[in-house]
């Protein structure tokens, strides 16, 4: 694993006591650029309050919890959700600036940007 | 003296999960078919009947209402729509991409006749809710008995 890149972990993480069959894994679009790395996940359902992101030894978790969409009386026609959320564990390398993590939920898509410290970012050697 | 009370029977489906059946069919084309043709996993649905009314929820997240278009013709709901894919920077670089876009087409057979003027639907935090009431002929009624 590149300690300067973004190991994406799907499986759940037994040893935290989060392994929740019920829980799902959000989708990911992680990419990376000269000062950041963005990742979009997929959480339809999710509000704000609900979300709980955190950054700590060098992994980033992100869990939300959700109502059940058909949650109340009725007769279910069709159940295609599950899960009374979405988690995942993303394993970060050093050269995070972990005080400038910018994080943003829109149309039930979470946007986190994380800046690369100095020492990660690419440089130019000019030769003497 | 008896009453005749006539029911309105909606023909049923051989099996009532005629949304799911085309799952299945979505399914096995995406799997192959949708790297880079522009069309999107199907969306995963929830359908459920209350007493007045049958509500179906699509998850839709990274969708703009503008995106999305309902149409009701019979007994057929289908909810058509396109998720942009991402604009990325110009000097980004892809770590991983799960996430489709595209097109998406949903049909669902509804169980009951419903009150077409009074359909709502409404996007909150990327999921499409449809609401749809049931037409008075297909509510239950309690029939009197002289």
């Amino acid at each position: 694993m590149n300690n300067q890149g973004i190991a994406v972990r799907r499986e759940h993480d037994t040893r935290s006591g989060e392994a929740d069959a019920q829980y799902r894994v959000p989708m990911a679009d992680v990419y990376e650029t000269a000062d950041t790395f963005v990742l979009m996940l997929d959480m339809p359902g999710v509000t704000r309050e609900s979300i709980s992101l955190t950054l700590d030894k060098g992994e980033m978790r992100v869990k939300a919890d959700v109502k059940q969409l058909h949650a109340g009386e009725g007769t279910l026609l069709l159940n295609e959700t599950y899960g009374a959320g979405f988690f995942r564990a993303f394993s970060i390398g050093e050269g995070i600036d972990t005080s400038a993590v910018d994080a943003r939920l829109e149309h039930g898509v979470l946007t986190v940007t994380l800046n690369k410290s100095e020492a990660i970012k690419p440089r130019e050697i000019h030769i003497n | 003296m008896l009453v005749k009370f006539e029911r309105i029977q909606m023909p049923r489906p051989a099996w009532k999960n005629v949304a799911g059946f085309e799952r299945e069919i979505d399914s096995l084309f995406n799997g192959i078919l949708s790297a880079g043709t522009g069309r999107m996993h199907s969306p995963a649905v929830d359908f459920v009947e209350r007493q007045d009314v049958t509500v179906a929820m699509i998850e839709v997240p990274g969708v703009a209402k503008d995106d999305l278009k309902i149409s009701l013709e019979e007994d057929l709901l289908t909810i058509r729509g396109e998720r942009k894919a991402s604009k990325l920077p110009e000097d980004a670089r892809w770590i991983r991409s799960e996430r489709s876009s595209g097109e998406f087409s949903r049909t669902l057979q509804l169980p009951y006749p419903v009150k077409v003027e009074a359909v709502t639907a409404e996007l909150v935090n990327g999921i499409l809710s449809i609401t749809l009431p049931k037409a008075e002929e297909a509510r239950p009624r309690e029939i009197g008995i002289k």
